[in-house]
């Protein structure tokens, strides 16, 4: 249930710096426009996404939706709840409803495993401009957004300054008393701060030691309140029921905007990303294809970094918005050099053993 | 404590009696206060579920009659739940009927299979059902949604209507029988109207059971017939927004009405 | 309430040649019998074929074949059986709590009239008709630190801290209790209900106190409705879901939710299928065993 991602990836907006591409993009992008039109007459006239919802998908259908509808003729239709299980028992029966589908990560090595993806043209979808990375980018997914996990702090307890700037602090319960908020999933974000917080580095997380990290769940464990959606880790923030958290940025983010007691420290937060995966035999997969690219293009990446806090995937896009934006996304300039980007691959591979595990020791 | 056996109470009696009513007043509002607890939340002026509520608005009523995938969801929901209440009171009430009035071979197996939709576990049963209702194209469609809702009324219909059939004097559809009436007319005119009661509660039960079903929802509804109890999972999942409550608040005030209906019409026909 | 009139006689079946020997009776009766098909079509088509596929799909290996790989996997592995013995656990937790519950409650149900009724009435149905996740809010709401009991037991200085009643299993068995109590409460009351009154009576004439009239004349009477709600009570609580993941703690698992996850989340359907059959067998095995106990005619009983 990860429906939040936001971001910037820094080092990218410093490397693209030149404004004149905003020109350019928006010049190609009205270039391109009634080359789609003109093929998309061909085609079917609709493109169903999953997606996680809220107000994700109200700036989605704002910058990209609505405006490839009226490009191409083409309406996308939305569905809430990406569920894999859905996904398989819809391909299985060779009744795919879904086009394109946002998932997290570990789902690009799970999905393939199990036979449910179709893999992408990658002669529509332009990847010169998308952010580079073996992890990111696959024969069956590319990148959606950036977001991160994040340390959060009630303010009312602990005022910016005195708060917990690393999770060393953050398993501090005599400095810091109070419940702390963590997901119950065993790939949300838990076992890599408890590993921080017992002293491994931050470059060396993976292979993650499951069984040290769970000892050292071990000594705060009754001071632990557990999530088992995003929605529940910001109502316990929100509600003070905890005073420390290890929460999505983008529910942090709108917690505060809407007066929470909260604050973010970004040091040590967790980077990881949604992927746009094509589900096996859809029922429009050029239009997917197409909705892909109109989503990753540099100018899609522009409008929805005005709109949305995610972080960008075309590195190039950061340069192109209004000054002090980019702080505002995931990975932002100030956060440059603070954050660990997760290891998805590996989870794709242990989620199910280490699940067992992190049962046991919580059933303990 | 048995005020109908016993007229005259003893001092040990009228307080047994106020013992037992005020635990009785403790266990209603144990029933229903999460229910009515979300009632204030749904004036809430932010947009943030919290208790107390801020402020005083309407604002997330409007945005429920406003927003199409809420409306398209709340007409989803009756015209499942109304197809479901017919197919499920219609075979289930043959069933009963059959049950108690006919002879059937192996009867304690035929009771169990029909009643295994209510013990068998909804992520079980929706699980196995998807497996089927894909390959038949009933996946996303209301008629999909509207059969898997009637397997899962089925056991309801048949124990209330059941119930009447077996408390049920027999000797009037007798009379009808011995005067010349057909099998079918002596059923339609005489046992019918004697068991309404019981066809009428069983088919609220089949209403309520589809129309706040949301396991099996969530897997044959596809994209095409999302029902409110799957639009407000998806709400709570994804977006804890007063909305949900809004719509809680409305799906509370029509159940009671359904119940008062229920409750009245229980009275009227003396059952 | 109506009297009953048993005009219908029980059928005992006796020898084969009853069958379709000399009782003029039975050839109707056997011909009322087949207006059950339509359901036991519709049951065996939409519903039992499927259950059929799935455990099929339970004994089907990652790698293609037949195998037991996937309840070795569940036997071999001790967090399987404890997530399994703690459903259980929680499940009969909640059977007790919901007798404790339930019966007073069914006893003054079963003798109220009037509004009265319809107020115990409306608040019994009321859990069925609210939406399960809203409810869990609710009850979140209502038991959290800060919540309504909390502020109220601290406004009337009862406690000191606040006591911890939600997200641990505390929590789960309140949630589950409340949303189980109309299963026990109903066939109780119908027990009740249909007691004859004389039965009492004729004890107190007798000599007998309140309460041992309770304890040997009118609790055995009500036994068959406690054994129906327990049953049902015990049976749809192996299967919850939704409460235990929102109102419950770090101990909180139970197995449902590892079926969710086996299905959704990391995409093992032959595991989640054998959880899911063994989780039925249990169920199942309970329902029949359940059966020396009490018919399942006693789940007809009603309250009107």
């Amino acid at each position: 249930m990860e429906e939040d991602k936001m971001g910037t990836i820094e080092r990218h907006v410093l490397a693209n710096r030149r404004t004149v591409i905003k020109g350019l993009g928006a010049g190609a992008f009205a270039l391109a426009a009634p080359a789609i039109l003109r093929s998309a007459q061909a085609q079917s006239k609709e493109v169903v996404y999953a997606t996680w919802g809220g107000s994700w998908e109200d700036a989605m259908r704002k910058v990209w939706f609505d405006p490839f509808a009226q490009q191409t003729g083409i309406k996308v239709k939305t569905i809430q709840g990406p569920d894999y299980g859905k996904i398989r028992a819809m391909v299985r029966a060779g009744k795919t409803e879904w086009d394109v589908v946002e998932v997290n990560p570990d789902f690009q090595w799970v999905g393939p495993r199990e036979g449910l993806l179709e893999k992408l043209d990658f002669n529509i979808i332009k990847t010169e401009d998308l952010i580079k990375g073996e992890e990111l980018i696959t024969e069956y997914s590319v990148p959606g957004g950036f977001w991160s996990r994040v340390l959060v702090y009630n303010t009312k307890k602990f005022p910016t300054g005195s708060h917990p700037k690393s999770f060393v602090e953050f398993w501090d319960v005599k400095k810091f008393p109070g419940k702390r908020v963590l997901y119950a999933k065993a790939n949300g974000g838990a076992l890599e701060a408890a590993l921080l917080a017992d002293g491994v580095h931050r470059d060396k997380l993976y292979p993650l030691d499951v069984d040290r990290a769970l000892k050292s769940l071990d000594k705060i464990k009754d001071h632990v309140l557990w999530y088992e959606t995003n929605a529940q880790a910001v109502q316990y923030m929100q509600d003070e029921l905890g005073v420390l958290a290890l929460m999505s940025d983008g529910r942090a983010k709108f917690a505060i905007e809407k007066g929470a007691p909260i604050a973010i420290e970004f040091q040590d937060s967790q980077l990881t990303w949604t992927s746009l995966i094509v589900p096996k035999n859809p029922p429009n997969k050029e239009n997917a294809m197409r909705l892909i690219n109109h989503m990753s293009s540099v100018e899609g990446q522009r409008l929805i970094g005005n709109e949305f806090t995610y972080g960008l995937v075309t590195p190039k896009a950061y340069a192109l918005l209004p000054p002090g934006r980019a702080d505002a996304l995931t990975n932002g300039p100030k956060q440059q050099g603070k954050t660990i980007l997760m290891n998805e691959r590996w989870w794709g591979d242990n989620q199910p053993s280490v699940q067992d595990k992190m049962n046991a020791w919580r059933l303990l | 404590m048995r005020a109908a056996a016993t007229p005259q109470r003893t001092p040990h009696a009228t307080l047994g009696h106020a013992i037992l009513w005020s635990f009785v007043g403790l266990v209603c509002i144990f029933l229903v206060l999460p229910s009515l607890i979300v009632i204030p939340m749904s004036f809430n002026e932010d947009n943030l579920m919290r208790f107390p509520p801020k402020g005083f608005s309407f604002i997330w009523y409007e945005t429920y009659f406003q927003r199409e995938n809420w409306r398209s969801a709340t007409i989803n929901s009756f015209v499942i739940a109304v197809l479901a209440t017919l197919l499920s009171t219609v075979i289930g009430t043959l069933a009963a009927y059959g049950l108690v009035r006919g002879r059937i071979i192996f009867r304690n197996v035929y009771i169990f299979i029909m009643l295994m939709p209510m013990i068998v576990p909804p992520i079980v049963a929706a699980v196995s059902m998807y497996g089927v209702f894909a390959p038949l194209n009933l996946v996303g469609t209301i008629w999909g949604m509207a059969i898997a809702h009637a397997v899962l009324a089925l056991p309801f219909v048949i124990i209330n209507v059941a119930a009447v059939l077996q408390r049920m004097d027999w000797r009037a559809e007798q009379a009808a029988r011995s005067l010349g009436a057909s099998a079918i007319r002596a059923f339609m005119l005489v046992t019918l109207p004697l068991i309404r009661p019981g066809i009428i509660a069983g088919a609220i039960f089949a209403f309520i059971t589809s129309f706040d079903e949301v396991v099996v929802a969530l897997f044959i509804s596809g994209s095409n017939a999302v029902t409110l109890p799957v639009q407000m999972w998806s709400g709570l999942l994804f977006e804890i927004n007063p909305v949900v409550a809004s719509a809680s608040t409305l799906l509370i005030v029509l159940s009671a009405v359904l119940l008062g209906a229920t409750a009245l019409l229980r009275k009227r026909s003396g059952a | 309430m109506t009297t009953t009139v048993q005009a219908v006689p029980k059928w005992t079946p006796t020898a084969l040649d009853r069958l379709w020997g000399r009782d003029p009776d039975l050839r109707p009766a056997l011909r009322r019998g087949l207006l059950g098909t339509p359901g036991l079509l519709f049951i065996l088509v939409f519903f039992l074929y499927p259950l059929f596929l799935l455990v099929e799909l339970s004994f089907q290996a990652k790698a293609g074949g037949w195998s037991s790989e996937h309840y070795l996997r569940i036997f071999n592995t001790t967090v399987y059986a404890q997530i399994i013995w703690k459903t259980a656990w929680i499940s009969a937790t909640v059977t007790l709590l919901n007798f404790l519950v339930a019966y007073p409650f069914a006893v003054a149900l079963a003798r109220s009239k009037g509004w009265v009724r319809i107020v115990l009435l409306i608040s019994i149905l009321m859990p069925f008709w609210t939406n399960l996740l809203v409810r869990a809010y609710g009850w979140i709401v209502v038991l959290h630190p800060r919540g309504l009991i909390n502020t109220m037991l601290g406004g009337l200085g009862l406690i000191g801290e606040p006591v911890a009643i939600v997200h641990n299993t505390t929590g789960v068995l309140i949630g589950m209790t409340q949303i189980m109590l109309p299963y026990m409460v109903l066939p109780i009351a119908a027990q009740i209900e249909k007691m004859d009154g004389r039965l009492l009576q004729a004890a107190r004439s007798l000599g007998a106190s309140p309460l041992r009239t309770f304890a040997h004349v009118f609790f055995p009477l009500t036994l068959p409705g406690v054994f129906a709600g327990a049953l049902m009570v015990f049976v749809l609580s192996l299967g919850f879901f939704v409460i235990p993941a929102l109102l419950g703690g770090r101990r909180d698992i139970l197995i449902a939710q590892l079926i969710h996850f086996n299905l959704t989340k990391v995409l093992n359907w032959e595991l989640a299928a054998a959880l899911s059959t063994i989780l039925l067998v249990i169920t199942l095995g309970i329902f029949l065993a359940a059966q020396r106990w009490f018919r399942l005619n006693s789940l007809w009983s009603e309250v009107k």
